[in-house]
């Protein structure tokens, strides 16, 4: 067994899927999205039974036991620097494994049956496996260029996968805009990887952990590494482009853009955490970030018509939650979240698409309602992914988003404010939850009527990785066994839930009997404006600079140089042709003239020099 | 004095007359007889090639009362100069076929132009490099001016003649200033002189700048280039290929031998090594922006070539800098040539394949869309040109790698920022017929190429060894490190 095959099998998915696709396409043949389907979700299982086994291998043993590293080749080798590519299993890489296999594996499941009208489910499925297989290099890389690797790779796979329906061109702006905001975090990556470099000497993430800087450098390094996190896990200020994924097929954003790669910014805080907890500024950024990231984005939410960009505001929402965690010191939390959310937000995504496939791709939540008679596994499902998300016992987000609300007061970094916001959002996130949950379920039909004819519950293989993602969320807080518990800690779950439910029954009791759409606020709707301010502040203005560059530097210095240097040799070389005149009685004489000339030229030379050298 | 075993390190050059003389029966004989001059013509260049390599071995020694040395030096000039003729010959039959100058004393004279260059670069006599000069400067005059029903073939003749014969009698009168100053025509002798010398420079300085002249006239420095041009383009297009590569390569190495006639190391001489060295860079810096820069005003392929050769000039005169204060050096100057012999030899044996008659169809514009046309021609030229221009993966990438690190070692970064400038404008000529091939369709009215079996051959064997070579230079550096210049 090695720890090489969890990354081998979704790559050979890919490569299977995406050479019969390309065989496919030149053929002209189609491939049915069963067989591709399987042979992806076939490599997912595998690649999730290998971490399986990694899990019963770790199980009661040592701290110390859990570490396996595998060196696969040398990667770089400059004079005295040497880089290794090798992967690297500990505990935190290995949960992670295991959400990304196994809710991978779910969600490739579903997807067979979501994309079975699809016109190349080959290709869907090739990417998808390509995503995993990057994805499982960022989270088992051991050094910060593998890690690297991944983090671009995740990327790619997300652009394409955003902009997979590309005769579309929303969407493929929408992957777009995914790819170019993720680049402005990545260029905090790559700095703080030249930081570690230069100070550290070595890439390699223990050596880095283990390494001892000035101060200074421990807050500029992880500072960055932060910058580049809030890129990938959609964090204020980069996180507008999240809600525009949703363009992607909808498994796609429960895989991506819910449960794994916007978990990467937490999984890299986690790898840097002993460095972290040497840069206290950086934590209380983190934490002020993520709280108000958390806050903004359930404001956000409220406003929304379309059940994907509910839940993709729910998600920026709940991953502020996780890095208020990091930033309060609680790492253990932050990724439990991770876990937790990796399943109910898979759910309620996967049931989402559920019921976008049942009503053919309708998306408001105002077009629906009274889903529940006609979709009773979604809709039981959903209500599990429900109350996980709301905290309420003894569902699994209970556990871990308690446990963060806790920290965020208890901590030695967490203070007041911090509580009261992340009570406030969690007060919030029950209300739209809620709000979302009756509009679609519980309230009376607002549906077309030959929409409302053709409603149907979607078939096993899409409700089966439902069922399982239920009863994880049911379950998976137990997984975690919280320390000794501070004195007021019931009193501050007691509080967390009851906030909870005042305010899901106030949704409730609001929402329960709409059948008109609701007015919302548009500026809320519009994402606060933050969109538009970016789009005019930053587009318009690189677009003025860049113009006024091309203008004056650009024409007015460059090409102007360039024509004057190209007139310059021109000009010299038609004077110096003028001399080639084709008379060898003028080539005899300039040749003695300059010849002469040179000669009395060298003899005062040599005078001179005999003065000098005094013979 | 005169034994069997001196005989034997006369091999080459009693190879060669026997040649000649043959060549001159024949085509005494029959002049329109010319396949058995040339089958003479190639076994003289070949067993040539191998008595050179044989006397390779032999170490250091001057026969015929120290006028002549055998060298590593010169035997491998000698090697390289038949083995580029051999190209020449075997190339470019069908040239001659199509422009009506096939006849046997085309060889005779060729043989004769390369019995002077192989007495030139083995001479140690200032008289006998005199008399090798006009041997082979003499049937090179002819040979320009063979196209005879050409007017500027025969105003090339003319104008060469006039000029070389007018330098010859510059480089006499300075060998009659330095015997008068030293006491000896003997490059040995005049170097054992100066270690001791200890009085006034005035005659000696005069009798070696006129010496230098005149050789500087024979590579084409700046400002003795100005035949270069007319020659090359009114000559035929093999001729100027012999006088681009042979003539060029012995000139080189007489110069380089003349500039160490005297012992730097003396305090007499230090003052002149100084100015000698400003001499040279002026004259490089003229060669090299002259070359450049007039280079890519130029519509005629000959005569473009003419204006790069000025310029390559210009580069070896940058490793010859070098070598003054880095004797260790010289081989840079020695693996250039070698380069850039390959690649002109490459160039001119293309540029004879143009079906145009009367050395017509060789201006730029004809190479218009020629990737189309013919696109076996169009990339070997491309390799050709590309290696001019000094591409990495050619080895006009290494020759000029060589020279620039002669001379960046012996100090003279600011004359290699020059030179790097010129080879940037010489770039823009060399690319714009690559440009003019690839990027534009064919024109019906431009000329076409067809080479025979033989010409082909020789082309390929030449373009492989420009990759080659600029891939694996080492064997080639190597090798030329080994060829010691011997005072």
């Amino acid at each position: 067994m090695s720890i090489l095959l969890i990354v081998l099998f979704p790559l050979i998915g890919f490569l299977i899927n995406g050479i019969r696709y390309i065989i496919s396409t030149k053929k002209g043949t189609k491939i049915s999205s069963q067989q591709s389907g399987m042979i992806a979700t076939f490599a997912m299982v595998l690649s999730f039974l290998v971490s399986v086994y990694y899990y019963f291998q770790f199980n009661g043993q040592s701290n110390e036991v859990k570490l396996i590293d595998q060196n696969l080749f040398s990667w770089i080798k400059i004079g005295a620097f040497h880089l290794d590519f090798a992967l690297r299993l500990d505990p935190l890489s290995l949960l992670f494994s295991l959400i990304i296999t196994g809710v991978g594996s779910l969600i490739h499941l579903y997807s067979i049956g979501y994309m079975k009208e699809d016109a190349s489910p080959a290709k869907y499925f090739s990417y998808l496996n390509l995503f995993c297989f990057m994805m499982l290099n960022l989270v088992l890389g051991s050094s910060m260029p593998h890690v690297f690797l991944g983090w671009e790779g995740v990327g790619l796979a997300s652009y394409l996968l955003i902009g997979y329906w590309n005769l579309d061109v929303e969407k493929v702006m929408a992957g777009q805009k995914a790819f170019v905001m993720n680049r402005i975090g990545d260029l905090g990556f790559l700095i703080a990887m030249f930081v570690a470099y230069k100070y550290v000497g070595s890439l390699d993430l223990i050596e880095i952990q283990k390494s001892t800087m000035s101060p200074f450098v421990v807050t500029v390094f992880t500072g960055l590494v932060f910058f580049a996190c809030t890129g990938k896990s959609a964090q204020i200020p980069l996180f507008t482009w999240l809600p525009d994924a949703m363009a992607g097929p909808t498994p796609v954003s429960a895989l991506i853009h819910a449960a794994t790669m916007v978990t990467s910014g937490v999984y890299l805080l986690n790898r840097i955490s002993p460095l972290l907890i040497q840069a206290p500024q950086v934590l209380s950024v983190i934490a002020i970030v993520g709280v108000t990231t958390a806050f903004i984005a359930a404001i956000i939410a409220c406003a929304q018509k379309d059940i994907k960009k509910i839940l993709a505001y729910s998600t920026i929402s709940q991953l502020g939650f996780m890095f208020l965690a990091c930033g309060v010191g609680a790492f253990d939390a932050g990724v439990f979240h991770v876990m937790t959310h990796a399943f109910f937000k898979a759910l309620m995504f996967l049931g989402a698409g559920s019921v976008i496939h049942a009503l053919h791709e309708e998306q408001n939540i105002f077009k629906m309602g009274g889903l529940s008679k006609k979709l009773p596994i979604t809709t039981i499902t959903f209500v599990v992914g429900w109350a996980a998300i709301l905290g309420i016992p003894p569902f699994s987000g209970f556990f871990s988003k308690d446990e963060i609300i806790i920290e965020s007061l208890n901590s030695p970094y967490g203070n007041q404010v911090l509580f009261a916001m992340a009570l406030l959002t969690a007060l919030l996130t029950a209300f739209y939850m809620t709000r979302l949950l009756v509009l679609v379920f519980f309230s009376p039909s607002r549906m077309d009527k030959d929409v409302e004819e053709h409603v149907h519950e979607s078939p096993l293989v899409m409700t089966f990785p439902l069922i399982v993602l239920a009863v994880l969320s049911l379950i998976g807080g137990f997984w975690h066994h919280s320390e000794g518990a501070h004195e007021n800690s019931q009193m501050i779950m007691i509080t967390s839930v009851a906030v909870a439910i005042l305010s899901a029954g106030f949704s409730f009791y609001r929402y329960r009997k709409f059948d008109s759409e609701e007015q919302t606020n548009n500026f809320i709707e519009n994402g606060l404006g933050i969109n538009n301010f970016y789009n005019n502040f930053f587009g318009k203005g690189v677009t003025i600079v860049s113009k006024g560059l091309f203008r004056w530097i650009e024409a007015g210095i460059i090409q102007n140089g360039l024509k004057f240097c190209t007139w310059a040799v021109e000009f010299s070389g038609n004077v110096l042709k003028s001399f080639q005149v084709g008379s060898v009685q003028v080539y005899l004489m300039m040749m003695v003239l300059l010849g002469l000339s040179l000669m009395i030229w060298v003899l005062q030379g040599v005078m001179h020099g005999v003065l000098i050298y005094g013979k | 004095m005169f034994d069997l075993a001196n005989l034997a390190l006369l091999g080459p050059w009693l190879v060669l007359s026997l040649g000649i003389m043959a060549t001159m029966l024949v085509s005494s004989i029959r002049i329109e007889t010319r396949l058995p001059a040339k089958i003479v013509t190639i076994i003289t260049l070949v067993l040539v090639m191998i008595t050179s390599i044989g006397l390779f071995s032999e170490g250091t020694k001057t026969v015929l009362n120290g006028y002549i040395e055998i060298s590593k030096l010169s035997c491998m000039t000698l090697f390289f100069m038949s083995g580029i003729s051999l190209m020449f010959v075997v190339g470019s039959g069908g040239y001659l076929n199509k422009e009506k100058i096939h006849i046997s004393d085309y060889y005779n004279l060729l043989l004769l132009m390369v019995f002077g260059a192989s007495i030139l670069v083995s001479a140690k006599d200032l008289f006998v490099m005199f008399i090798a000069l006009e041997v082979m400067s003499l049937p090179a005059y002819a040979l320009v001016g063979f196209r005879r029903n050409d007017s500027r073939s025969n105003e090339a003749a003319i104008k060469y003649f006039i000029l070389g014969g007018a330098l010859g009698a510059i480089f006499l009168m300075g060998t009659s200033f330095i015997f008068g100053a030293s006491g000896s025509t003997q490059l040995a002798q005049i170097f054992e002189w100066s270690k001791g010398y200890n009085g006034d420079l005035l005659l000696f300085v005069v009798g070696h700048l006129l010496v230098l002249f005149a050789f500087l006239f024979k590579v084409a420095a700046a400002p003795f280039h100005f035949w270069k041009p007319d020659v090359y383009e009114g000559a035929p297009v093999s001729v100027t290929g012999l006088m681009a590569t042979v003539i060029t390569t012995a000139a080189f190495v007489v110069l380089v031998r003349l500039f160490h006639l005297v012992d730097f190391q003396s305090t007499t001489f230090a003052p002149y090594l100084e100015s000698l060295k400003q001499l040279i860079r002026v004259v490089a810096v003229m060669s090299l922006v002259g070359g450049s820069t007039v280079l890519i005003l130029q519509k005629n392929l000959k005569r473009m070539l003419a204006y790069s050769s000025i310029n390559h000039t210009g580069y070896l005169l940058l490793g010859l800098l070098g070598t003054l204060s880095k004797p260790d050096q010289i081989y840079s100057i020695w693996f250039y040539l070698a380069g850039y012999s390959i690649i002109t030899c490459g160039l001119f044996l293309m540029l004879s394949q143009s079906t145009t008659t009367n050395d017509q169809g060789l201006e730029l514009v004809d190479l218009t869309g020629l990737m189309k046309k013919n696109p076996y021609f169009a990339t070997v030229l491309s390799i050709f040109f590309l290696s001019m221009v000094g591409m990495p993966f050619t080895v006009g990438f290494f020759t000029k790698y060589t020279v620039f690190m002669s001379s960046i070692s012996a100090g003279e970064v600011g004359f290699v920022v020059i030179a790097a400038i010129c080879a940037v404008i010489g770039a823009y000529g060399y690319l714009r017929p690559i440009a003019l091939m690839v990027m534009r369709d064919p024109d019906p009215s431009s000329a076409s190429f067809v080479g025979t079996k033989f010409n082909q051959a020789m082309i390929i064997i030449l373009a492989a060894l420009c990759i080659i070579l600029g891939i694996f230079p080492q064997a080639l550096i190597q090798l030329t490190k080994g060829l010691e210049l011997i005072p």
